[in-house]
């Protein structure tokens, strides 16, 4: 019976993953477009350096704990290299 | 000029008391004055403006007429003398209700009133009614110098505060408060009594907390003061008392 | 925490003033003497939660406008030793208070009150302002919804804004059973979302409604899961160390034999 519901994602996953992109927009004024402007350019410069697929690159912002227990948030890049190019 | 006109509603007319001595100008301004202050209360109403107490030329009949209509936004059907005798004197009592609107009404006919301030009597908070159409919903609040009447229910979270009696033709159950300023002999009387609190002049009261509220009284109810607390009567008996 | 707590959500019907009734009365169960101030000026709730909406005299605008001095218009619960109530207007308008004035308030209250906890309005306008005015820290109760937890967010940013950091943070309403079923937030999404520290999760409970009919917060209800959860969260108030209860832990006998079904078939 497992077989076909683990093909849906549980809604509690959709939910949070709306979640945090409404709240991304909401805090930094940072559109999920405009991240994926930021992804392509980002992609643009490495190319002269290295091999990467923008697909697989993820590019985000996340809010995390300061010292004292305020918040900020930070953009995240997790970009895996496939070559590095050689001169 | 303050108090050169003075409006009072009566049953089929709409009375306007004019100063003799004052001036068309001034009784225009200050007409415009107060209908600019109780503006929203007669909204849409179409009444007969009856005046009494100076001439009024079809000049002044139509600015009159005019002014009703745009500012009010009241219909006036006619206008026309009124029969009284009554006239404004200077020291005719200034009530009016600390609330939204400063309109006065006249719950007897003029006449016993004219006589009675003529004679030299204080003129009675008594004679003075505040009507509400309806239900007071919660965060109304309606304060007036004289008597209230409420033609409805008063709900949770309302207030109704009178220098005089109140008496609400449906069911008390927010916060009522007769004899504001103190008159013990102020009284509250609904069909229906379940009230978060009662006060009449100085004392409060509260139902106990054990009434369930299924208590269906066969006749309207009565709260007074008799001796150092507030009693809740049926009105027979209240109307038998003393 | 310190003495001054305003209990905020951003959304309304989250269950801010249930959770400022049930603190509240749990402080004074553990010996606290404490005053709750709803300051929702026009829609004024705290007082039926508690169940002392008859006994009002004189309200929270009468005593910033001197009708009245302020030990006459604090209502004291008869029923619990140590707990007062500081009501609203309700025929007024929120513009009746403004920070200068709640500042002000707030600090007579700091002389006789081990804990003043203060019912914030929903939204984020003049009576938000006003209610976190005088205070000290912050509780943000959110439920597991997008709209709530949204809520929340930009709350604890407005909080942070006006130097309250670190708020605490309260997931009211929470379902196991849903949960479980991956149909709900789980209190780790939430809390990793917020980033603010965790300070209770209650669970829905019906219970709820019954002791908020009677006018009788559910701390007393020895029974009920939500009061003993606000329970716990008032000892972590008043700094003792009490260990979270595992909420998706099975209560129920049926749930306990559907587990053991389960394990079975797989």
């Amino acid at each position: 019976m497992g077989l076909f519901n683990r093909k849906k994602s549980k809604s509690k996953d959709i939910v949070t993953e709306r979640l945090v992109s409404v709240l991304v927009e909401d805090r930094t004024g940072v559109s999920p477009n405009t991240l994926l402007m930021i992804k392509k350019e980002i992609s643009e410069v490495l190319k002269k350096y290295m091999d990467c697929d923008p697909d697989d690159m993820a590019v985000e912002v996340i809010t995390r704990k300061e010292n004292r227990g305020k918040r900020s948030a930070a953009l995240v890049a997790d970009i895996p290299i496939k070559r590095v190019k050689n001169k | 000029m303050e108090n050169c006109v003075i409006f009072k509603a009566e049953k089929k007319i709409f009375r306007l008391l004019l100063d003799e001595s004052a001036s068309m100008d001034d009784i225009f301004s200050e007409t415009e004055k107060k209908l600019h202050k109780s503006k929203d209360f007669f909204k849409g109403e179409t009444i007969t403006l009856g005046y009494s107490g100076k001439e009024l030329t079809d000049q002044d009949k139509a600015k009159m007429k005019e002014l009703f209509e745009s500012i009010g936004e009241i219909t006036v059907k006619e206008i026309i003398p009124y029969q009284g005798q009554e006239t404004i004197k200077r020291e005719f009592p200034s009530f009016s209700s600390s609330g939204e609107s400063s309109w006065s009404f006249g719950a007897e006919l003029g006449n016993n009133r004219q006589s009675r301030r003529s004679s030299g009597m204080k003129v009675n908070k008594n004679d003075f009614t505040k009507f509400v159409k309806g239900t007071v919903r919660s965060g109304v609040l309606i304060e007036y110098d004289g008597n209230v009447l409420v033609l409805g229910d008063v709900n949770p979270g309302a207030e109704i505060k009178a220098k005089g009696n109140i008496v609400v033709m449906g069911t008390i159950k927010g916060l009522v408060h007769a004899g504001t300023d103190g008159d013990r002999s102020a009284y509250i009387v609904a069909n229906r009594l379940k009230p978060t609190q009662l006060r009449i002049a100085d004392l409060i009261t509260r139902p106990p907390d054990d009434s369930d509220g299924s208590y269906r009284p066969s006749e309207p109810e009565v709260a007074n003061i008799e001796g150092n607390s507030i009693f809740i009567d049926p009105l027979s008996v209240f109307l038998n008392k003393k | 925490m310190d003495k001054v707590i305003v209990i905020t959500s951003g959304k309304g019907g989250v269950g801010k003033t249930t959770t400022t009734a049930n603190l509240g009365t749990a402080l004074a169960l553990l010996g606290k003497k404490v005053v709750l101030v709803d300051t929702d000026i026009g829609l004024r709730n705290l007082d039926v939660v508690l169940g002392l909406e008859n006994r009002i005299v004189y309200d929270l605008v009468d005593v910033i406008e001197g009708t009245c001095r302020l030990k006459q218009a604090l209502v004291k619960d008869k029923r619990f030793e140590g707990v007062y109530l500081l009501p609203a207007a309700q025929t007024r308008d929120k513009t009746a208070v403004n920070q200068e004035q709640m500042i002000k308030l707030v600090d007579m209250l700091k002389e006789e009150f081990d804990y003043i906890l203060i019912d914030c309005p929903a939204g984020i306008e003049h009576g938000f302002r006003n209610a976190i005015a005088g205070a000290d820290e912050a509780i943000v109760v959110t439920t597991p919804q997008i709209a709530a937890v949204r809520d929340a967010d930009r709350i604890i940013g407005l909080l942070e804004a006006n130097d309250l950091n670190s708020p605490k943070l309260i997931v009211n309403r929470i379902e196991p059973d849903m949960v479980r079923k991956g149909d709900m937030m789980t209190i780790d999404d939430i809390v990793g979302i917020l980033a603010i520290d965790l300070i209770g999760v209650v669970p829905d409970d019906q219970s709820i409604v019954v002791s908020t009919n009677k006018g009788e917060p559910a701390v007393t209800d020895k029974r009920s899961m939500a009061g003993k959860a606000y329970n716990n969260i008032a000892r972590r108030i008043i700094g003792e160390n009490v260990p979270f209860i595992d909420i998706m832990a099975e209560t129920s006998f049926f749930g306990r034999l559907k587990k053991l079904i389960n394990r079975n078939n797989d």
